[in-house]
């Protein structure tokens, strides 16, 4: 049986311990609506949600965990180059623009084109099975995670366009 | 007096905020982000955007209502839409023009819709 995120977080609740450890798996990890909720359980009962004076860091805490899960696994089939651009950029947008100039300089407008595509549709088939998560708290962690993913792979795709 | 139009941005996320505005200072538009809505309610006094776009969920988990409506007792014409992770049910359930909003943008947000809309909107 495989370690899944639930697990990796219930051992490591700062979010550098468990993005390294979770990373070292290269993507070998089940990510399935299951294993969203119960990493999800995991976070609550470390950080329950309460509707005022909210925890915004436990809260920002939590769509981090979602990230480093579907950076993980939006990756996990890229050639070596395309993993480690999106692992850094879908973390932080400012390095879009650096790395995709480095790219261009060996890479063909078209690969990188077709990468994106792979992307995208890697973080259209997480978006559906997270919509299999029941409303709740839970599910706005993982929208709220993802939707970054989206934005930033939008900001990708811009920057490609614009040659 | 810059031409572009001036857009807040209020979400708790720091990561939204900073991905929302490269893609909205991109295309053209000057763009201000807030991290709370007490912040987001001082940059709007401030910068007199020429719309805002404000995350629901902040402070309190119903934060984006009560700063849409002290912008809207502030300036009646601004358009507010509320960013959000509520769904489409829901927030067809809900009165979003009742509650200070001009319209939703689920989360994640389709940017050529909200490009539109933005674009759309009289300096």
């Amino acid at each position: 049986m495989r370690t899944t995120p639930a697990e990796i977080f219930r051992r490591n609740s700062e979010l550098e311990s468990f993005r390294r450890d979770l990373t070292s798996l290269d993507g070998e990890f089940d990510f399935a609506s299951p294993d969203m909720i119960a990493l999800g359980e995991a976070y609550f009962e470390r950080h329950p949600d309460r509707s005022v004076g909210r925890d915004t860091p436990a809260v920002l805490l939590g769509y981090a965990l979602v990230r480093v899960c579907v950076i993980e696994t939006v990756i996990r089939d890229l050639a070596p180059a395309g993993r480690r651009f999106y692992r850094a950029a879908l973390q932080d947008v400012s390095r879009v623009g650096p790395i995709i100039e480095e790219r261009r300089l060996l890479e063909s407008p078209d690969e990188l084109r077709r990468e994106a595509e792979a992307v995208a549709v890697a973080l259209d088939a997480i978006k559906r099975t997270i919509e299999e998560i029941p409303k709740g708290m839970i599910r706005e962690r993982f929208i709220g995670g993802i939707s970054n993913l989206y934005n930033i792979l939008y900001i990708v795709k811009m920057k490609l366009r614009a040659e | 007096m810059s031409e572009k139009k001036k857009v807040l941005i209020i979400d708790d996320d720091p990561d939204i905020c900073e991905s929302v505005k490269a893609v909205l200072d991109a295309n053209g538009f000057e763009t201000e982000v807030a991290l709370s809505g007490m912040d987001g309610l001082e940059a709007f006094g401030r910068i007199k955007p020429d719309a805002v776009l404000c995350d629901m969920m902040m402070e309190d988990v119903d934060s984006g209502i009560q700063v849409a409506k002290v912008m809207r007792k502030k300036r009646g014409d601004v358009p507010i839409y509320l960013l959000s992770t509520i769904g489409d049910a829901t927030a067809g359930s809900l009165d979003l023009g009742g509650l200070g909003f001009n319209g939703v943008f689920q989360k994640p947000v389709n940017f050529d819709m909200l490009l539109a809309s933005l674009k759309r909107l009289k300096k």
